[in-house]
């Protein structure tokens, strides 16, 4: 069956009477990137955080690569190979930017406390393989000569690519970005959404894009999901969704199409 | 004159204005009369409050000068200055050793700065300056530890806080440093607020009097014990009662067994964040000690787990038998109790254990487990999303603060050879956390710090403190006999205010430099800047229904 990489099926997430996602159908395809947009406040983050454990749905199911992962906790679910970057960045403040990479390591490191005290051989060169896999993750984000800065003290397009990079080192198959280019400017804009085409194809990354713009996601996506308040409201290409007159009416209010 | 220029504070930036215009020079000439003017009004109080005094100003000023050749000079010339002067006055002899010893530590951190200058030679900066800067400090910290109990009794006395401490003193002060360590890995590496820890120590103190006194050996009709379990403990008479285990393995299954209660108390708690984990913490932190009070009749059965308030005492010294003793050509000895040093032979096992602890705290803070306790600190919805099992990680970090906690506790009722439930309350606690506040949560030189001077002013800063200001400040009359008030005769009983000095250290702390006397550079930022840490993932799997 693995031709989706993610299946996911009536999908539901009910806070008290509010019903932020409505009975979503969803799939992703190996290899591809597919944007999930919608206007503010329509139940995109909610809908990524039940996908990556966050939050428990009410009902529906997520099968990831072929598993259920339905209300599994946060960790098992990057476990198993789905990656993510936060809306409003969630960097390791104090950590330095390696650092960062390597905590998203942490569950392909074996170290366990007493041979981390003892600094066993082992864990001497599985340390060593991850700090050079961390630079070279950070190499690929454009974070070069940046390795040991204080997360904070990044700038705010490094610390997008930095939460990327983190992501990254989680080995992900599946890499979810929470709308990365918030508060980018046009050329900011421009130049990640390149970045993630890149990264697709040279991390071999499946990817899911969140955003709320639709210019940024039409040049990349492959396929584009929109939802407004919580339901699917269109499914298709980037052209067939631009068209759409539930679309444009989610987007620009029910006048919009009258005149 | 109108009335307005008189008011306090015009007056007061009229003086900061003048400050202001002065130059440079100009400031010096007036900061260093007011010196002058401080250490001889000082001289007039109390001698050593004046040499005190005049030490610290010297050295700020030199602090002021290149530092070569001239700091060097002015260093050089102040020991020599203390050097003659002890030749007239007895008191003053220890200060210039005491002086050269702390000049010599100042400038090994400063030989990393030489070391990369370009005028030094390169040959100097490999032999000399790396390999100082790299060790040196750490080197010359542990000599001046190791070689503690040989000079204690011969140092100066310290101005307003007295005699400088003993090796008694020492011993206790380095088992706090252990605890706050322990206790360091549980709130400042994985920020997890514990203020229970004493449940910990508790745990270690009894283990050790379980199995190194006379606590089980039970009764037969004619009045010999029951139980006598001997292993290698160190002056015991074998035909005594009770179990008996040498206290190095007690130690250790102090540690252990410490670090499983952890876990236990862990698996329900750590479900719970930030002052939800507190609460609970200290509740169990108030259970221990009343468990401890009345397990003469545990659970209302007749047997006798820690016989109750009157504590288990005595506990069996530590020691490593005469075999290991003789074998050794004396090195080890054999009993520590009936050594005639024995204050330093605890000082050294003390400074053993404190080094072990901080050996794996540093291994532990730059390995993965330490990493993954930062994540969680700084942000555990995005910890969770990058694959740290959230309560797994906590619980090792509550496992390993336990670990030192236990051992810690053991080691400190083999000392006391007693143990009492009321060691254990919560002041107790509370006092570890603020050596570790006090200190710089997160880092090690800061906690060791913090530990020292609390433990210190424990046990005797604030008694000479209080001293001091009864025979030099207050109008108080010595003859006078005790009251039992804090105020009496013109006196102030300054012991009896420690929990409230404490409290005042603590909100200083954390109103001045919320980040401790040394923290660790992440903290600094974190405390200047804030974190933002929403408990997004609280909201679903949280075991409370507060949070987001």
């Amino acid at each position: 069956m693995p031709d989706h990489l993610l299946v996911v099926e009536r999908l539901r997430k009910e806070f008290g009477g509010l019903i932020a996602v409505d009975d979503v159908d969803f799939t992703v395809p190996h290899g591809s990137i597919v944007s999930l947009i919608g206007p503010n406040g329509a139940g995109k983050t909610t809908f990524f955080n039940m996908l990556t454990g966050v939050y428990k749905p009410t009902s529906g199911r997520v099968v990831f690569d072929g598993a259920d992962v339905t209300a599994k906790p946060p960790h098992a679910i990057t476990k198993r190979g789905i990656g993510r970057t936060f809306q409003n960045i969630r960097l390791f403040k104090e950590m330095t930017a390696r650092e960062n990479v390597l905590v998203g390591m942490h569950t392909h490191l074996k170290g366990g406390i007493v041979p981390s005290i003892l600094r066993t051989p082992r864990v001497k060169k599985e340390e060593k393989e991850a700090h050079d896999r961390a630079l070279e993750l950070l190499k690929f984000c454009a974070l070069e000569g940046r390795e040991e800065q204080i997360a904070s003290n990044l700038s705010y397009g490094d610390q997008r690519r930095l939460e990327v990079a983190r992501a990254l080192a989680t080995r992900p198959q599946l890499l979810l970005l929470d709308e990365p280019t918030a508060g980018m400017n046009p050329q900011e804009t421009a130049d990640f959404t390149a970045f993630v085409d890149v990264l697709r194809d040279r991390q071999r990354v499946t990817v899911l894009l969140i955003e709320h713009d639709m210019r940024v996601v039409m040049g990349v996506s492959d396929r584009v999901t929109v939802l407004d308040y919580g339901e699917k409201i269109s499914e298709g290409t980037p052209k067939e969704v631009q068209h759409d007159p539930r679309v444009i009416e989610a987007y620009l209010g029910s006048g919009a199409l009258a005149s | 004159m109108t009335t307005a220029s008189l008011r306090p504070s015009v007056q007061l930036r009229s003086v900061v204005d003048a400050w202001r215009e002065l130059s440079e020079p100009q400031r010096r000439q007036i900061v260093g009369a007011i010196e002058l003017i401080v250490v001889i009004g000082a001289w007039f109080l109390d001698h050593s409050l004046a040499v005190g005094l005049a030490v610290l100003f010297a050295v700020s000023w030199l602090r002021k000068l290149p530092p070569f050749p001239w700091r060097l000079a002015g260093q050089v010339g102040l020991v020599a200055a203390f050097g003659i002067a002890s030749v007239f006055n007895d008191s003053l002899r220890s200060v210039a050793p005491a002086l050269a010893v702390g000049f010599a530590i100042w400038w090994i951190p400063l030989s990393k700065r030489l070391a990369e200058k370009e005028s030094v030679p390169p040959a100097a900066r490999r032999g000399l300056f790396v390999p100082l800067s790299k060790f040196g400090l750490a080197a010359a910290l542990l000599a001046v530890a190791v070689t503690f109990p040989y000079y204690a009794g011969k140092m100066f006395t310290i101005p307003v806080f007295g005699v400088w401490p003993d090796v008694h003193t020492g011993v206790i002060m380095l088992v706090f440093i252990m605890m706050a360590l322990g206790l360091n890995v549980v709130v400042g590496y994985a920020g997890l607020l514990d203020l229970g820890y004493v449940a910990f120590y508790a745990m270690g103190a009894y283990t050790v009097a379980w199995f190194a006194s006379l606590q089980f050996a039970g009764q037969k009709a004619d009045g010999s014990p029951i139980h006598i379990i001997h292993f290698g403990a160190v002056g015991i008479d074998p035909k005594l009662g009770g179990i008996h285990i040498t206290i190095w393995i007690l130690l250790a299954a102090a540690g252990i067994f410490t670090s499983i209660i952890g876990i236990l108390i862990g698996l329900p708690t750590l479900r719970l964040r930030g002052d939800y984990l507190a609460i609970v913490t200290l509740g169990f932190g108030e259970i221990m000690p009343q468990v401890a009070r009345n397990g003469d009749k545990f659970f209302g059965t007749n047997f006798n787990l820690t016989n109750g308030p009157n504590g288990i005492t005595p506990i069996d010294s530590p020691g490593f038998g005469n075999r290991l003793h003789d074998w050794t050509g004396g090195f080890l000895p054999s009993n520590y109790l009936a050594s005639l040093d024995s204050d330093r032979l605890y000082f050294w096992t003390a400074l053993i254990l404190v080094l072990f602890t901080v050996f794996c705290s540093w291994r532990l803070r730059d390995s993965r487990l330490g990493r993954a306790w930062v994540a969680i600190r700084e942000d555990e919805t995005a910890a969770a999303a990058m694959g740290v099992p959230l309560m797994r990680t906590k619980t090792w970090a509550y496992a390993t603060g336990a670990f030192f906690g236990g051992i810690a506790g053991a080691y400190y009722a083999a000392f006391k050879s007693a143990t009492f439930p009321q060691d254990f309350y919560l002041n107790f606690s509370i006092a570890i956390l603020i050596m570790v506040i006090l200190g710089g949560m997160g880092n090690i030189w800061g906690v060791i710090f913090g530990g020292a001077f609390l433990a210190y002013l424990d046990q005797a800063g604030l008694a000479n403190t209080g001293a001091w200001l009864n025979d030099h400040i207050l109008p108080c009359n010595a003859n006078a006999t005790a009251t039992g008030k804090v105020l009496s005769h013109g006196c102030i009983d300054v012991p009896a205010l420690e929990y409230g000095i404490f409290g005042v250290i603590l909100l200083a702390v954390m109103l001045f430099r919320p980040e401790g006397l040394i923290p660790s550079s992440r903290r600094k930022l974190e405390f200047h800047e804030g974190v933002a840490d929403e408990p997004l993932y609280d909201a679903q799997h949280g075991a409370h229904g507060g949070g987001a």
